[in-house]
């Protein structure tokens, strides 16, 4: 749930930015910065995408484990079967898709360091400039810029440790398949 | 919640334990999140391995799980619950 929060917040950057940058550039044309609109545009786009994705992955995170809190009390043998099942197939069908999304984590976690240098080296650069208050929003601009960023490198890093997990499941329902086949073949 | 990507002895597991009291095609298709000629497909096999029998009830044509299917459905229980139990665990 983490990991797809803070996907979902520099998700959610990004658009900012590639709007801004799209509506700030698009005056300037032909010239060639005309291509760094269409970057923009582009980016923007790309990021819808990947929020989309994001926001649809915690809505089916929370479809499994609604099904779990409403059985928990009773159950059975057969509906936690059923809920392994449906957590196996999901992970199966959502692997790529999330091993994705880990490293454009990483991507957007690096942008955001960067963005947060280039926003500290502006303001020692700017100096006095920027009056009393600006040092003080330069400061707290720069630690939220960090700390998404921190949080967009480490979060995919404890996730695909976690992952490890999965992998290994998926690993053994291949043979646990095997057994089933032999079971069917003999009968 | 959308069905995933379960292997077909996943979904005859699904199968198989819902007609346990007996189901109709369109129960099946529904519960176990398939197309009618996937379903289909999957009914007949069940039917040819004796997993799944025919009935008609009030009418209605009805698929039930065999006691041949037992085994099946034991084993992959097993097996199942057995990945979730065995598995290593996730340390940060």
């Amino acid at each position: 749930m983490n990991f797809t929060i803070a996907n979902v917040s520099a998700v959610a950057d990004l658009i900012l930015r590639g709007v801004q940058f799209t509506i700030g550039s698009v005056t300037i044309w032909p010239h060639p910065q005309f291509l760094l609109v269409i970057l923009g545009l582009v980016g923007a786009a790309l990021s819808m995408k990947w929020l989309i994705t994001s926001v649809e992955m915690m809505s089916d995170m929370d479809d499994i484990k609604h099904q779990y809190d409403q059985e928990s009390g009773q159950l059975d043998n057969g509906a936690l079967t059923s809920l392994i099942v449906g957590a196996m197939a999901y992970y199966r069908d959502k692997k790529t898709t999330i091993h994705r999304l880990g490293f454009f984590s990483r991507a957007a976690g690096l942008c955001f360091l960067v963005s947060s240098a280039l926003q500290a080296i502006r303001g020692m650069q700017s100096g006095s400039e920027i009056g009393i208050a600006g040092p003080i929003l330069v400061v707290i601009s720069v630690v939220l810029s960090s700390s998404v960023g921190i949080a967009g490198i480490l979060i995919p890093r404890y996730f695909f440790k976690y992952s490890v997990t999965w992998e290994y499941r998926l690993n053994e329902s291949v043979k646990a398949e095997r057994e089933l086949r032999k079971l069917m073949e003999n009968n | 919640m959308k069905a995933g990507r379960r292997t077909k002895y996943e979904i005859y597991w699904e199968v198989l334990s819902f007609c346990k009291p007996g189901r109709t095609f369109t129960q099946i298709v529904n519960r176990c999140v398939l197309n009618s000629k996937i379903g289909q497909e999957y009914v007949d096999f069940l039917l040819t391995r004796g997993y799944l029998s025919k009935l008609n009830s009030d009418g209605l044509n009805l698929y039930r799980t065999t006691e041949e299917a037992d085994e099946y459905l034991a084993l992959f229980k097993k097996m199942y619950q057995g990945l979730f139990g065995n598995s290593p665990e996730f340390k940060l």
